[in-house]
């Protein structure tokens, strides 16, 4: 039987050894490997150290879930399912404010001032919203849930008006869930939208404390 | 909505873009597993803010649903992507410029900083040969290698429902695939 020499390190042994997944004595054999390598050797270790250089370099970031609904909508609407988009007024069903049994709870972390956090409800239709409302350092923050029925379309953009200008979330979720933060002004008004659903929840006359 | 599913993780994107064409909106949903992630990051190393790059994304693939029938090589699909991408944030961007929009307050919308922004022309076909590689193997290679916070091979293997010795070996064998599917340029 003729001799060929030492055995080519495999490409898995060349990507842990740049890896450091290796340990010590194993990477040592393998240093000694390289060093006496083929072309076609170096040439994989040449591509695994781009590679991983790269890759560190260009991470992929994954679109906000509201993309693929509006583009599973769009899909739908090309063939032929689309439909039409639907308004609702939200009414307000609950204010933890007036809750007598929570009225002591409602200043424990907020700013005084702007009477936070506290928790409102409200219903549209069969959908349930919730916000919660607090306030720091003349901003408001308004987090929430939307409870809907319809499963294709649980993802909600949320936009949020106050002294005549908004300020819009994309950030949500497949759970319904939003926030909007940072908000200057009094919110005046809540819109939802999940390309199917327009909801319109008013909040003047809700946020004074 | 789902109708049907295509995907067994070995789909070709030519096969996708079949289903597509026949109104099969689990092929859609497959091809954009494949494909959002990449425009998404196009747009965003554009120096897009979030929601800007969110728009990018839906129209680049709105054009792709209104180009589906007319698309003449699908092989090319992953660059016809990157190049109505790239389109699209750019306009976005000039129309940004010329607007003068004040970047939001609460940071969820700041675009990268301009210097962090590296030159998308450069390595791009990386991410199209990355989009190239079957479900599982896409996965795993995207996790562990272009993910902003990596998992554990502990957390992939429960993850990805592998046995944790398989993560390791499958990397390779994944990783040694899209070198040939790049055709060993880097």
């Amino acid at each position: 039987m003729t001799s060929h020499g030492p055995a080519r390190p495999t490409f898995r042994q060349l990507l842990e050894w740049a890896e450091g997944r290796l340990d010590p004595q194993a990477a040592a054999r393998l240093e000694e490997q390289v060093a006496g390598a083929d072309e076609e050797t170096r040439r994989t270790i040449t591509w695994i150290r781009s590679f991983l250089e790269e890759s560190r370099r260009q991470p992929l970031e994954g679109a906000p879930p509201i993309v693929r609904q509006r583009l599973r909508q769009a899909f739908a609407g090309r063939a032929g399912a689309a439909q039409e988009v639907e308004r609702l007024v939200a009414e307000l069903t609950f204010d933890s404010r007036l809750d007598p049994e929570l009225v002591g709870v409602r200043t424990v972390s907020g700013d005084e001032e702007y009477g936070g956090p506290y928790q409102l409800a409200f219903r549209a239709g069969a959908i349930d919203i919730l916000v919660d409302v607090s306030a720091s350092s003349g901003t408001y923050l308004l987090e929430g849930q939307v409870f809907a029925p319809d499963q294709a379309a649980e993802v909600w953009v949320v936009t949020a008006e106050y002294a005549g200008t908004t300020r819009t979330d994309i950030g949500g979720d497949e759970l319904g869930s939003f926030s909007v933060a940072g908000i200057p002004g009094v919110p005046q008004r809540l819109s939802l939208s999940n390309g199917v659903l327009e909801i319109d929840i008013p909040l003047a006359g809700t946020m004074e404390g | 909505m789902r109708t049907r599913a295509v995907d067994q993780g070995r789909h070709d994107v030519s096969e996708l873009l079949t289903g597509c064409r026949q109104g099969d909106a689990g092929a859609w949903d497959l091809l954009l597993d494949r494909f959002e992630p990449l425009v998404f990051t196009i747009a965003r190393r554009e120096g897009l803010g979030m929601e800007d790059a969110a728009d990018v994304t839906q129209t680049t693939f709105e054009a792709l649903l209104a180009q589906l029938d007319r698309i003449q090589d699908d092989g090319q699909i992953s660059y016809w992507l990157m190049t109505v991408a790239r389109r699209q944030a750019w306009r976005q961007r000039t129309r940004r410029q010329r607007e003068r929009l004040e970047p939001e307050p609460n940071g969820r919308d700041q675009a990268p900083e301009l210097g962090a922004i590296p030159d998308v022309g450069t390595n791009l076909w990386l991410y199209a040969g990355l989009a190239e590689l079957d479900a599982p193997c896409r996965e795993l290679i995207q996790s562990l290698y272009f993910a902003p916070q990596p998992p554990s091979y502990a957390e992939l293997a429960d993850r990805m429902g592998r046995p944790l010795g398989s993560i390791g070996p499958t990397r390779a064998r994944c990783l040694r695939r899209l070198r040939e599917l790049l055709r060993d340029a880097l």
